[in-house]
């Protein structure tokens, strides 16, 4: 790294400024819903009411419940059906994106069709292993870009920095943030989930969906939504900063047991969601 | 072809697969024509997304193009990753859809093309002509019989990618 011990100090006190200072506070209801779980007494219908006490979020919460994410064939009316039907972990995960939407919106162009697009594709991915839990992966997949929300919200002149080089130097996003902050939005993205007191099933995609390896509570959560990233930018759905393919991690291939075969049907189904995605990117 | 929201869909467009309910009742018929009250049908039904025919207006340069585009895209996309096997096997598969969905294009312009000439030439009173035009293989769904030009034809119109 930097041969001058003192500029590490610096470049480490900085960092650490940043993380306790420039963090968004967690949305309030998100806070909320934590403190009633911890509470052995409350039922899901408490939190399923408390939720529908706020219109303009539930709102946004059937709209993406009903979205071609899930595919349902019956229409979800209410949160208490979206509670019955997606389960608590996954309606707890549509008010947290609901609730950071309009930040989303904001940070990045493009940043939420990508987002949209690595949830999709993540719950394909996860269906076509199989899995029972394809709806719980793809809301890791909405959120595993929320560092970059925040450095472009709360650090707008280092975003821009990092964007120009980008530009100049021909480099992945993430590449770009390490050369101008000697960090980068895996690193923020773990800062925040700490900071909001995310489950470690959000956490580790959040932190780990460029070296899926290194996940270690949720490897194979974090390989999808490293997969389903690299599809959506193949793709070219969104914009995740810059407009390349990231290189692959074969661990991550080989630990969900992927062929390049597969390939085609999990394309062939992702196509039609992302069509129909379309009329998601106005949440409101 | 492409899929398209309810709420964006208009009347006169045509539908390119038909509508089933989600009990598999049909509602409405391929290449029937979208209509208010269908419309309003669907939003009652809570049926999301069509699919309909794209409008004249692509030619079929245009849908060639297209593709072509993709491709280029591909390329840029994959710039930075070229000796990996599984991303290049990614590629590969991203092409062959983009193709794939060309070649329907062409094939649906080329039909109601020949629909609207059989047309006109019915409403004049004459015999339509066979085989007008180049061929082009259809795709393997649609069953149609090989001309006898097409052996010929195909080699010409294959795309190079």
């Amino acid at each position: 790294m930097s041969p001058d011990p003192n500029i590490s100090d610096r470049m480490q006190a900085k960092k650490e400024v940043r993380r306790i200072k420039n963090l968004p506070t967690v949305p309030g209801i998100v806070a909320k819903i934590s403190r009633m779980v911890e509470n052995p007494d409350t039922s899901v219908a408490d939190v399923g009411r408390l939720i529908s006490q706020d219109q303009v979020l539930s709102a946004k919460v059937l709209r993406m419940a009903n979205s071609a994410f899930f595919g349902m064939s019956r229409k979800i009316s209410s949160i208490s059906q979206a509670l019955i039907i997606l389960g608590f972990e996954v309606v707890k995960g549509l008010v947290l994106t609901s609730s950071v939407f309009d930040m989303i919106q904001k940070s990045m162009a493009g940043l939420w069709e990508h987002s949209i697009g690595c949830a999709a594709a993540s719950g394909v991915i996860a269906a076509h292993l199989g899995r029972d839990d394809a709806e719980e992966v793809l809301v890791a997949g909405l959120l595993h870009d929320l560092g970059k929300v925040v450095l472009a919200l709360n650090l707008p002149e280092e975003m821009k920095l990092v964007q120009d080089k980008v530009a100049e130097e021909d480099l992945y996003f993430y590449e770009a943030e390490n050369k101008v902050l000697d960090f980068d939005h895996a690193e923020i993205g773990q800062w925040l989930a700490e900071h909001w007191n995310l489950p470690e099933s959000l956490a580790e995609p959040m932190r780990f969906h460029h070296k899926p390896e290194k996940a270690v509570l949720k490897p194979e959560w974090t390989a999808i939504v490293h997969i389903a990233d690299i599809l959506v930018r193949a793709k070219g759905f969104g914009n995740g900063g810059d407009d390349m393919v990231p290189d692959i991690s074969m661990a991550a291939w080989d630990i969900l047991g992927l062929r390049k075969v597969d390939f085609l049907p999990i394309l062939e189904k992702l196509e039609p969601k992302l069509s129909s995605l379309n009329d998601l990117t106005a949440l409101n | 072809m492409k899929r398209i929201p309810v709420d964006q869909a208009k009347p006169g467009q045509i539908l390119a697969e038909s509508i089933a309910r989600h009990d598999g009742v049909l509602l409405a018929n391929q290449g029937s024509e979208v209509s208010e009250g269908l419309l309003r049908m669907l939003v009652r039904l809570n049926v999301d997304t069509i699919v309909i025919e794209e409008e004249e207006g692509r030619t079929e340069e245009e849908i060639r193009a297209s593709h072509g585009e993709n491709l280029s895209r591909l390329d840029r996309a994959f710039r930075r990753v070229g000796g990996q096997p599984v991303l290049m096997a990614l590629k590969k598969t991203l092409a062959f859809l983009s193709k794939e969905e060309m070649e329907k294009g062409i094939f649906a312009l080329r039909e109601s093309q020949e629909k609207g000439a059989d047309e006109a030439q019915a409403a004049n009173g004459t015999q339509p002509e066979e085989g007008q035009g180049e061929a082009v293989s259809p795709p393997p769904k649609a069953g149609a019989k090989a001309s006898k030009r097409q052996g010929k034809d195909q080699a010409k119109d294959q795309v190079k990618d």
